[in-house]
């Protein structure tokens, strides 16, 4: 299940309040992810990276232009679009067992359907590389643990579109590699549409289809680079090909380069 | 978990249930006493004791308020239905508009040998009267009330000026203390701890305000607003008529165990320290021209601006 | 995954709220100290260093707690007081916790009320006790309500807080499930608040005793705040430093009661 997501012209506008002045965190974006897709969108910090996400989410509103899920545009949070966060301690839901995290997005549904759930999202925690944790409490878990935690209960939310919000900057550099092998392995099998908004080129490289640079602010659509690796991709072969090295660059320079186009010294 | 919870929660629930009151005595009317846990009031548990008001058909609730300062505000707001209070606090009732009557005596302190608030200073100070207080400090539970009035009224019979003389509020129990540490340089002080603190030595007594300024004053006073006595005319005249029953048991029992035992009762202090000092007889009536020789005190004194109709404040069944 | 990678938190000692929870072990030094200035205290009473009819032997005040206790007088005198306590803190808990919750929630009604609670909230009791009484009484109604009044602070501001500093992300995150506001209240902002809830009801709880107390001392014939007053005008400072003890121990029962009861049904306290 995946639906396409598109941005047509949304321009967004921060109220400032009392003598601030507004702030425009960008300016007339046009830009689409299609069904199974996996989009990455690389800025550099405070570009409004995240605030493209939660307009996608349907947490914020756009001031101008619509965001359209499938041929709706979203004014709500609709479902089948989830978010996933950077800051996973936070997004968890402390007085819950892991188990009933990952059950959150279920509740909704008649009762007589939970204990089938329920082995539904013991599976989602065994995928993740959580099986025998299910009766710990998120804080008892490390901060990688605790993403995997979120990324089941994404998946029990059962996402036509999913959101990552920089979602393993918070952790360390290994288990940021094993968390990017593990959406991969999820989203191959799922073939949800996915919108991944990070400020690491090699991430944006390794896990997408397409990259999308954004400028610094006034924030604006630079580019949209055609990734082409082939798939399924590997944290070695992927990295190490010279099509990696030359993406890197391009991607790199781009974001680097001044809006007059000169290209500063690296 | 839950379990704790729920035991918890029973456990609150429990308390909160918990009767408040005591099953009512059948076909007999209630009448709310506020009362001081004080000796003064011992003809009103005589008279409860000795069945005198189930006699005549009452019932009486009594509810100790120690010092009183809850005792008009309940009255007014319906409370209670008699305040066992003092004179200065039912004239000042009156000048502030609020409809209350004396309906019958509860003291008259005429024998100074009978009288057991005194004036206490430490002994080594010197202090004999009022004008050797002259810019030192005089401990009264409260100012602006009757012990406060009186204190004044003796400092300036024994030759003072009140003006020149610190009035402190110290309550009660704490006044010995005070005294004998010499934060204040005399206590006016009542039972039961005038008569611990001048049985322990160190302090003498100077003077007796209530006996010495005006003998024979009604300082106690029992008090019921007008509203009631106009609206239930024959229960007041039952309980006035139990309460003269109780005076007159009260004075025939004066030095009796008996009586000891009684007023210990309810004030909870001991037999002994109790019999330290003398009780004095009680009246029957009050006494119209103490209760003026009190308001002129008072209008001297500033607490009243001008006399007040005493006819109308003290109910003939009072007389 | 392995269980190495589950952080030790063996190591938390200190929970939201900032109180240090003591190991044991560590309480001999204050015991001692305790029973220390219990025997100066002896000593100072019967050398006569301190003369006053309120500054009886400790031994002697060890006798009357074992008298009252014996014949049952304290017990009924602190039920009496724990009865008001409880119905005062019930109610300020339900007050507390719905008008902090609501209005932390909604910006019509925090306008409206929120004035007027920081109005009442400094005012002192005993400034405002004769114009209860006229409304109230000198009965269970003021001394209930007097509790209530003050039990109620503490767990509104607690509680009003604590759901205005929930993580963004929290119940962004919640939304993004597109759950009923209901469930947003009772599955997300509540239990998300029961930490804060739970620091503002221990203050209340062993605020609400100590008022419940002092009530009783303006008027009335049953608790311990009238037991107070009445053995401190029967000159039996014994029997009065008895009742404080007993009181004391209540508080602090109360309290043990529910640290232990928070830990039980608050596990993540202190852990977000």
């Amino acid at each position: 299940m995946s639906e396409k997501l598109g941005f047509d012209h949304v321009t967004k506008v921060f109220e400032g309040s009392g003598s601030e002045p507004d702030y425009v965190a960008f300016d007339d974006i046009t830009l689409e992810a299609a069904p199974s897709e996996f989009l990455a969108i690389v800025g550099p910090s405070g570009c409004g990276k995240s605030t493209l996400l939660r307009l996608a989410a349907g947490l914020i509103l756009p001031t101008r232009g619509q965001v359209v899920l499938g041929h709706k545009p979203i004014d709500a949070p609709p479902p089948g679009v989830i978010y996933l966060f950077q800051q996973y301690a936070k997004s968890l839901f402390a007085w819950r067992t892991v188990i009933d995290n990952v059950m959150f997005p279920l509740e909704g549904a008649p009762r007589a359907r939970r204990a089938e759930q329920r082995a539904q999202c013991r599976e989602y925690l065994r995928q993740v590389g959580l099986a025998g944790f299910e009766d710990k409490y998120p804080w008892q878990l490390s901060g990688g643990m605790q993403q995997r935690v979120a990324i089941a209960r994404a998946l029990a939310a059962n996402p036509e579109v999913l959101l990552l919000d920089e979602p393993f900057s918070a952790v360390d550099a290994l288990t940021r590699m094993e968390l990017q092998t593990l959406v991969l392995q999820l989203w191959e099998q799922r073939k949800f549409t996915a919108i991944l908004v990070t400020h690491d080129v090699d991430e944006a490289i390794f896990l997408a289809d397409r990259v999308a640079v954004l400028g610094a602010r006034p924030t604006s659509l630079k580019e949209i680079i055609d990734v082409g690796l082939p798939r399924p991709r590997d944290q070695f072969a992927t990295r190490e090909d010279p099509r990696f090295l030359k993406l890197r660059h391009d991607i790199t320079a781009s974001l680097l380069a001044r809006s007059d186009g000169h290209v500063a010294s690296v | 978990m839950r379990r704790a919870f729920v035991l918890f929660g029973l456990l609150m629930m429990g308390l909160v249930a918990l009767p408040a009151s005591r099953a009512p005595a059948a076909d007999l009317e209630k009448l709310r006493v506020s009362i001081i846990p004080i000796g003064d009031v011992a003809p009103l548990f005589a008279a409860i004791q000795n069945g005198y008001f189930r006699e005549l058909g009452l019932e009486i609730d009594t509810t100790p308020s120690a010092g009183g300062a809850a005792g008009i505000p309940g009255l007014i707001g319906g409370s209670f239905d008699i305040v066992y209070g003092n004179v200065v606090s039912a004239l000042l009732a009156v000048q502030q508009g609020l409809d209350v009557k004396v309906i019958a005596a509860g003291t008259n302190l005429a024998d100074p040998a009978m009288d057991a608030t005194p004036i206490l200073v430490r002994s080594d100070s010197g202090i004999k009267s009022g004008k050797d207080l002259e810019g030192k400090s005089i401990a009264v539970n409260t100012r602006n009330n009757v012990i406060w009035l009186y204190a004044r009224a003796w400092v300036k019979a024994t030759g003072g000026d009140p003006e020149r003389v610190t009035f402190k509020e110290v309550p009660f129990p704490q006044m010995e203390d005070a005294l004998r540490q010499q934060r204040v340089d005399a206590a006016f002080m009542v039972p039961p701890f005038s008569i611990v603190a001048s049985q322990k030595g160190g302090l003498t007594k100077v003077g007796h305000p209530y006996s010495d300024v005006q003998p024979g004053v009604d300082v106690g006073q029992y008090i019921a607003t007008g509203k009631l006595v106009a609206a239930r005319p024959e229960t007041i005249r039952k309980f006035v008529t139990g309460l003269r029953r109780g005076v007159e048991w009260y004075n025939a029992n004066l030095a009796s165990d008996e009586l000891f035992k009684l007023i210990s009762g309810y004030t909870r202090v001991d037999v002994a320290l109790l019999k330290m000092a003398p009780l004095p007889a009680l009246p029957l009536r009050s006494d119209m021209s103490q209760v003026k020789k009190t308001m002129d005190l008072m209008i001297e004194n500033k607490l009243l601006p001008a006399p007040l109709d005493l006819q109308k404040i003290i109910d003939p069944l009072a007389l | 995954m392995t269980a190495a990678d589950i952080p030790d938190d063996a190591s938390i000692g200190r929970t939201r709220t900032g109180t240090v929870r003591l190991r044991p072990g560590s309480r001999a030094p204050g015991v001692l100290l305790i029973v220390a200035l219990l025997l100066l205290w002896e000593l100072s009473s019967r050398a006569g260093w301190i003369v006053s009819a309120y500054w009886p032997p400790v031994s002697h005040i060890l006798a009357a707690a074992v008298a009252q206790l014996a014949g049952g007088e304290i017990l009924v005198s602190l039920a009496a007081t724990l009865r008001r306590a409880a119905i005062g803190y019930v109610a300020a808990s339900v007050a507390g916790i719905a008008l902090g919750i609501v209005l932390a929630r909604n910006r019509a009604l925090r306008c409206g009320l929120l004035p007027l609670i920081e109005i009442v909230r400094p005012m002192p009791t005993p400034a405002i006790i004769p114009p209860l009484i006229l409304f109230l009484g000198v009965d269970d109604a003021l001394k209930i309500f007097i509790v209530a009044l003050a039990s109620f602070f503490p767990i509104f501001t607690t509680t009003f807080v604590g759901v205005a500093s929930i993580d963004d992300t929290l119940i962004q995150t919640a939304r993004t499930f597109r759950i009923s506001s209901t469930r947003m209240l009772y599955g997300v902002v509540l239990p998300a608040t029961l930490p804060a809830i739970a620091a503002g009801l221990r203050t209340a709880t062993s605020l609400c005793l100590v008022v419940a107390v002092l009530s009783e001392m303006i008027a009335g014939s049953s608790g311990v705040g009238y037991y107070l007053v009445e053995m401190q005008y029967a000159m039996r400072p014994d029997l009065m430093y008895a009742a404080v003890f007993y009181l004391a121990l209540t508080g602090y029962a109360l309290n043990r009661g529910f640290l232990a009861l928070e830990a039980r049904l608050i596990p993540w306290m202190g852990k977000t």
